[in-house]
C-alpha cells in the first residue's frame, strides 16, 4: 500500500483520508512546506517524544532518593519541597512527551491530506522525500515512542529497595 | 585539640558504644574512688592501726584503690577483701547500667541526623545535571526544523501551533534546563545540611569518647602521678559539599519571565543561590556545636556531668541542623517554588497542547498562505 504515510518508499498521492478540503494551499512552496509538516512529523517529534519519554525514566530515581532521604531526616519541609518541584519537573516531561507524540501524527496525516489537494504540491513533495539527502531519513521505521512515566507512578530501584 | 573526624556510620556507632562503656566504667571507678575517700575518713581517727586492702579497678586505665578496716569490722584480710570484692562488682555493673540507660536516652536523639545517606543526594544531583546537560545539547533549538515556516501557515489552529506551542517550546526547554540545574542545586546544598550534621556527630562523639578517656586516665594519674588538665576544641572545619562550586557554572534564572521576584534582602536570584552555598560554607567551617569547647581539668568531671554534655552537644547539632533545613526552606526552595510558579504560570514550562494535537482540524484554521480559499 503506497498510502501508508509512515511505510518505507511513501509517496503522497490524490487520495486524502478527508474529503472536502477544498483549496488548502496550491503550487512548489505549499508543497515544500507540507514536506517540511511530513518530516517533522514523521521523524523528528518522534525523536524528540522519545527524548522526553526517556527523561520521565531518569526522574525516577531523583525521586526515590530525595523522598528516602527526606524520611531518614525527619521530613524536614525544605526536602518535602524540594521533591515536590522535583515532581513538577517530572510532570513536566510527561506532558512534554505526550504532547509531541500526539502532534507528531497529526502533522503526517495532516500533510499527508493536504498533499492530495493539489498536484503541483505533491509533485514538489515526491520530489523531496526520493531525492538522495532525504531518502535514507525513511527506510526505518518512526523512531519508537516508549510509554513515558507518570510523575506518581510507583518506583522501585532495579536491584530492590536497598539497590542505593 | 579534636580534629574534625569524618562520618562513617559504623563507627559512629561504635564510638557511641565505647563511649557508653566507658562511662560505665567511669561511674564505677568515681563509685569506687568516693568509697576509697570516704572510708580514708571514716578510719583516719582510731586506736588502732586499721588493716588495708588494694583492688586493682578500671580497665581502660587501671590503677589501685585502698579500703582499710578496723578489726571489729572484719576478721581478717580476706573477709575484707571479700566484703569489698562484693562492693566493686556491684558497682561495676550499676555504672553499666547506669550507662545504658543514660546513652539510651540519647540515642533517639540522632534519629534525624545520622540515618540518611547524603551521597544518595549527590546521586539524585547529578542525574538533574545529566538531564540538563540532555536538554542543552540533544534538543535542537529548531527541533523539528518548522522554525522556518511560522509566517507560511494560516488560521487560529496554525497560529496557535507556532505560537502557543513550536517557538515556545524553546523557552520551556530552557526552563526545564534552569529547574533541573536549581534541583541540582538543591541536592547540594540538602547534602551540605546532612554532611554537616553527621560529621558534627562524628565529631562529638569522638569528643566525648576522649573526655570519658581523658577522666579515667585523670584518675589513674591521681592515683599515681600528677593530674592532666585536658583541653579539647570540638572544631568542625567541614569539606563538605564537595561540588558546590559547580553551582556557579549553571543559569540560576527562568527564560521568558519579565519580573523576577528578588528574595527579600536580595538582588536576584542567582545573588540568593550562590549566597546559599557560600552560607552553608560559612556555616560548614564554623564550631558546631558552638560551646564544644571545653577547657576544664577532667579532675572536675563527673559522669552525669558527662552524660549531660554529650545530651546538649546533641541537642545543640539538632537546633542547628534544623535551623539549616529552615533556612534551605526559607531561602531556596520558597524562592525557586515561586520562580516554577511564575514560569508554569506563562506556560513556560510545559507547552500548551496545539489543537491539531486532537486530530483534523478544520481547514480554515490551519491552511497554507498560498491557498485563494480563505483570503
Amino acid at each position: 500500500m503506497g498510502h501508508d504515510p509512515y511505510k518505507p518508499g511513501y509517496t503522497p498521492d490524490a487520495e486524502s483520508s478527508r474529503d472536502g478540503l477544498g483549496d488548502v494551499g496550491h503550487g512548489g512552496q505549499f508543497g515544500i512546506d507540507l514536506y517540511a509538516l511530513y518530516r517533522a512529523g514523521r521523524v523528528n517529534f518522534p525523536e524528540q517524544a522519545q527524548r522526553f519519554s526517556s527523561l520521565t525514566y531518569s526522574m525516577q530515581s531523583s525521586g526515590y532518593l530525595i523522598t528516602k532521604v527526606a524520611g531518614s531526616v525527619g521530613n524536614p519541609a525544605g526536602l518535602t519541597k524540594l521533591a515536590d518541584l522535583r515532581e513538577t519537573l517530572h510532570a513536566a516531561f510527561y506532558r512534554t512527551a505526550t504532547i509531541l507524540n500526539e502532534v507528531g501524527p497529526a502533522l503526517v496525516t495532516l500533510a499527508d491530506d493536504y498533499a492530495a489537494t493539489d498536484g503541483t504540491a505533491r509533485g514538489e513533495f515526491n520530489r523531496l522525500i526520493q531525492s538522495p539527502d532525504e531518502k535514507g531519513r525513511y527506510d526505518d521505521p518512526p523512531p519508537y515512542v516508549s510509554p513515558p512515566v507518570k510523575p506518581d507512578e510507583p518506583y522501585t530501584p532495579p536491584g530492590g529497595p536497598n539497590y542505593y | 585539640m579534636s580534629e574534625q573526624v569524618k562520618f562513617e556510620y559504623s563507627a559512629f556507632w561504635s564510638k557511641v558504644t565505647e563511649f557508653q562503656e566507658k562511662l560505665g566504667e567511669f561511674w564505677f571507678v568515681h563509685e569506687a574512688v568516693q568509697a576509697s575517700d570516704n572510708n580514708d575518713i571514716f578510719h583516719s581517727e582510731g586506736i588502732e592501726t586499721p588493716g588495708r586492702i588494694s583492688f586493682l579497678i578500671g580497665k581502660t586505665a587501671p590503677f589501685h584503690v585502698d579500703f582499710q578496716y578496723f578489726s571489729y569490722e572484719f576478721e581478717d584480710d580476706e573477709a575484707a577483701k571479700e566484703h569489698w570484692q562484693e562492693k566493686l562488682d556491684g558497682w561495676q555493673k550499676e555504672g553499666a547500667s547506669w550507662a545504658v540507660e543514660k546513652v539510651s536516652a540519647i540515642t533517639p536523639k540522632f534519629d534525624d541526623l545520622v540515618y540518611a545517606k547524603p551521597d544518595d543526594l549527590e546521586t539524585a544531583g547529578l542525574e538533574f545535571t545529566d538531564i540538563a546537560t540532555t536538554l542543552a545539547t540533544e534538543v535542537p533549538k529548531d527541533f523539528g526544523g518548522l522554525a522556518y515556516g511560522t509566517d507560511q501557515w494560516e488560521g487560529v489552529a496554525a497560529f496557535n501551533f507556532f505560537n502557543n506551542f513550536y517557538n515556545p517550546m524553546v523557552d520551556c526547554v530552557d526552563n526545564q534546563e534552569w529547574l533541573a540545574n536549581m534541583l541540582m542545586r538543591g541536592c547540594a546544598f540538602a547534602k551540605g545540611i546532612i554532611d554537616a550534621g553527621q560529621h558534627s556527630c562524628m565529631t562529638t562523639v569522638t569528643t566525648m569518647v576522649e573526655r570519658v578517656q581523658d577522666a579515667l586516665e585523670q584518675r589513674q594519674d591521681a592515683h599515681s602521678i600528677s593530674p592532666s588538665e585536658w583541653f579539647v576544641i570540638a572544631e568542625t572545619a567541614l569539606s563538605l559539599v564537595d561540588y558546590i562550586p559547580l553551582l556557579d557554572a549553571v543559569k540560576t534564572s527562568p527564560t521568558g519571565v519579565d519580573e523576577t521576584p528578588a528574595p527579600e534582602g536580595g538582588t536576584g536570584y542567582g545573588d540568593q543561590a550562590k549566597g546559599a552555598a557560600e552560607g552553608f560554607l560559612g556555616w560548614a567551617a564554623s564550631k558546631i556545636p558552638e560551646d564544644a569547647t571545653y577547657d576544664a581539668k577532667a579532675s572536675e568531671w563527673t559522669p552525669e556531668g558527662l552524660a549531660s554534655d554529650f545530651s546538649t552537644n546533641v541537642d545543640k547539632i539538632n537546633t542547628n541542623v534544623k535551623t539549616h533545613w529552615d533556612a534551605f526552606e526559607t531561602d531556596f526552595v520558597n524562592g525557586l517554588k515561586e520562580q516554577v510558579d511564575t514560569v508554569e504560570s506563562k506556560n513556560l514550562l510545559v507547552v500548551k497542547r496545539p489543537d491539531l494535537a486532537g486530530g483534523n482540524v478544520p481547514p480554515g484554521d490551519f491552511h497554507h498562505e498560498s491557498s485563494d480559499q480563505y483570503s
